[in-house]
């Protein structure tokens, strides 16, 4: 009897434990299912969310022109990739598919010595540009006659630079990368102070303005403060000149918050916010295989011109005498290009 | 016969199951919840998502108590502690008068800004300025005020000048504090146009005749302003250049003996993009100041400064007993206020040696403004 209970007890001890096993394993495996179905979902709605936005944002190629296709460049081969940024003032005041570029910086990057070159090109310099009235307008001119191609060709017929890629960013734009990769930190050189800057982005009326100052020295910048920084004009006697020193600073600056930031994990929210605000011809892919690269690159490597008088041409007025302009030194501004690229 | 432990081996065996279903519906809410993060996040009003970083260096006890602004209101920092002294959300240019009572300061809005006092124990606010106007030029901006050691005098920015000369930028302004009826601002020096004009005035410690300012200057043939140091003695009217010609120096403040002047002085590597903004000590006394020749006033005491530390600094200000200096510094993308012992880098001789010097961390945290000033109070007069 004693033999039975206990075989008994044995019988029911075992059934008690067998089955638990069994849940348990099906708990794991559930588990398992569970948590793949989690990844699965979040990367799903990582792809729905940021896929379309990332390929909105990239792979925007600009068929190149005819006359792109003959022009003679002064270096060959694959050992410059060269970026043509353009910045848009793309507030209200202008029809959005005929705004003028404001900003033209080409990065110039040699992937053999790691050295990049940022040359900016003043808005006002005053150069051919195909099917413009009288053959030459200011440079900022041509995105609104011909788009972003024809900017591209202006440029690269005027400055003899092949232009392997471009990026355009609006007013918008500019605000959300900044705040995307909270904040810029940057020194400011001296007290920025613009009785006139343009109210366009919040504003109602945007051909208001604003009183704006920016103290000197160490600090962080938001979006909205790092726009003003690099857009105002009358904080200095140099004008445009002054604020393509600012640009190519705050260029510097991001290079550096890149460097410290997981930009991976910000993709996601870059790609969400920038949306319409931004525009590439690269794919994702080449971004990807740059992105390694820039940040390899010290900055003591990165160099910055500007192609203003007195050194690269001289301030005067359009032939009409309607417009200020910068007529470019096209024989010193052609040397430097040739001694940064060659 | 019903084996009793048959029957009581069931009601586990249940409750396992319904554990399981519960956990089966949380991994299922949670795989839902990825997938529909963003939506939740979005709609949920309540959802405050702080990530902000804030701690104070447990190995770092601050003597006395240091007043700074962050997110737009005034802290303190006490022993080991840091804490939010006001919930304004407004405070701009922040300075705390010697006894620790009054904090003057500015309220930065669109187009224009004005100077409040407040007293730090009742939290009572007085506004000193109103540029303020429904017309776009007629808005003036009053930044960066400092108290005299004796609390009777104001120094700050402003640009009203402009109503005198259209194209002038911020000058320095000071107001009789003492004087409770007309505290009329009286113009003390006049910033160049198109510079950004002056920077960081305060007043030389117990004697607020002596006014230390940075003046942006341009110079000739070249693209960019500079910045160097200047006092003014305002019995004299009359203005005495501390640093040379593109120096690069600014952000001066005076020991409380004013027998030394910290200051920022960008100092290039390699070039303009790499260059840093490094903190320097030189001596000062205001018998070498020559009104014969006052552009050379420098002569006596910045071929003397030392540096103190090296990397993208801003605002140092001595402590009360002169020994340390408190500053901010950029760090991994983040703006620290840190602390060095002025003795502990300098040797029997006095001569300074950074290396041998340790900069704490006293505060690492978001948010910190490194526009506004520092005060560091002496804590026979810090306020509980």
């Amino acid at each position: 009897m004693q033999i039975d209970i206990k075989q008994d007890n044995q019988f029911n001890f075992e059934n008690t434990e067998k089955k638990p096993k069994r849940h348990l394993g099906c708990f794991v495996i559930l588990f398992i299912l569970l948590l793949i179905l989690a990844c699965i979902g979040y990367f799903f709605r990582s792809y729905l969310e940021v896929i379309p936005t990332l390929f909105a944002v990239t792979q925007q190629a600009v068929p190149r022109t005819k006359a792109e296709d003959t022009i003679k460049y002064q270096y060959t081969g694959s050992k410059y990739i060269n970026i043509l940024l353009l910045g848009s003032d793309n507030d209200a005041k202008f029809d959005p598919s005929n705004v003028l570029t404001q900003t033209m910086i080409i990065v110039s990057i040699n992937i053999q010595t790691n050295t990049v070159n940022m040359i900016s090109i003043p808005r006002d310099s005053w150069v051919k540009i195909d099917g413009m009235s009288g053959g030459y307008g200011k440079i900022d001119q041509a995105s609104g006659l011909g788009g972003l191609a024809l900017a591209r060709q202006t440029v690269e017929e005027n400055y003899g630079v092949h232009i392997d890629y471009y990026a355009w960013v609006g007013l918008q734009g500019f605000v959300k990368v900044i705040d995307t990769l909270g904040g810029v930190d940057i020194d400011v050189n001296h007290p920025v102070i613009d009785d006139v800057y343009p109210n366009d982005i919040n504003g109602s009326n945007p051909y208001s303005a604003i009183r704006l100052y920016i103290p000197a020295g160490m600090q962080h910048l938001d979006g909205t403060t790092a726009l003003e920084y690099v857009r105002s004009r009358h904080g200095d006697l140099q004008g445009d000149f002054g604020r393509s020193a600012r640009q190519q600073q705050i260029l510097l600056a991001l290079k550096g918050k890149v460097d410290k930031t997981n930009i991976i994990s910000e993709i996601p929210s870059l790609s969400t916010d920038l949306g319409s605000s931004v525009r590439t011809d690269m794919t994702p892919q080449e971004i990807a295989n740059l992105a390694p690269l820039l940040i390899k690159i010290n900055s003591s490597n990165i160099h910055r011109y500007i192609l203003s008088p007195p050194d690269y041409g001289v301030n005067g007025f359009s032939p009409d005498g309607t417009q200020d302009i910068v007529k470019p030194d096209m024989t010193k501004i052609q040397t430097l290009i040739n001694s940064l690229i060659q | 016969m019903i084996n009793p432990r048959i029957e009581r081996n069931e009601k586990p065996q249940k409750r396992k199951g319904c554990l399981i279903i519960v956990i089966l519906i949380f991994l299922i809410i949670l795989a839902l919840c990825f997938i529909f993060r963003s939506k939740i996040e979005s709609h949920l009003p309540f959802l405050n998502i702080n990530n902000s970083k804030s701690s104070t260096n447990p190995s770092y006890n601050l003597s006395g108590t240091l007043y700074f602004i962050r997110n737009k209101d005034i802290w303190k920092i006490s022993g080991q502690n840091a804490s939010q002294v006001t919930h304004e959300k407004d405070i701009s240019y922040l300075d705390v008068s010697t006894d620790g009572t009054e904090a003057v300061y500015s309220v930065v809005n669109t187009n224009e800004s004005d100077l409040f006092e407040m007293n730090l124990q009742t939290g009572q606010k007085n506004q000193l300025t109103n540029d303020s106007s429904k017309y776009l030029d007629s808005n003036f901006w009053a930044l960066a005020p400092f108290i005299s050691t004796d609390g009777k005098s104001i120094v700050y920015l402003s640009d009203k000048s402009k109503l005198t000369y259209s194209n002038s930028d911020l000058s320095v302004f000071t107001i009789n504090m003492a004087n409770t009826t007309t505290r009329l601002p009286h113009e003390i020096t006049h910033g160049y146009p198109y510079t950004g004009g002056d920077q960081n005035p305060t007043f030389y410690p117990g004697n607020s005749s002596y006014i230390l300012y940075t003046k942006y200057i341009y110079a000739q043939d070249q693209p960019q302003p500079f910045s160097k140091l200047y006092l003014m003695d305002t019995n004299a009217m009359q203005s005495y250049a501390l640093t040379p010609d593109f120096s690069g120096t600014y952000q001066a403040s005076f020991s409380p003996d004013g027998t030394e002047i910290a200051f920022v002085k960008r100092d290039s590597v390699s070039g303009v993009d790499d260059a840093q903004n490094n903190i320097y000590i030189m001596p000062f006394s205001i018998s070498n100041l020559s009104a014969a020749n006052p552009e050379s006033a420098f002569n006596a005491s910045y071929v003397n400064a030392v540096l103190i530390h090296s990397g993208k600094d801003a605002y140092p200000v001595f402590s009360p007993d002169g020994n340390k200096l408190v500053f901010y510094t950029l760090n991994n993308n983040q703006f620290n206020i840190s602390e060095i012992d002025l003795k502990k880098i300098t040797d029997k001789n006095g001569n300074v040696n950074i290396k041998t010097g340790k900069v704490n961390v006293v505060l690492n945290t978001t948010g910190i403004d490194t526009t506004s000033n520092l005060s560091w109070i002496d804590p026979s007069t810090t306020i509980n």
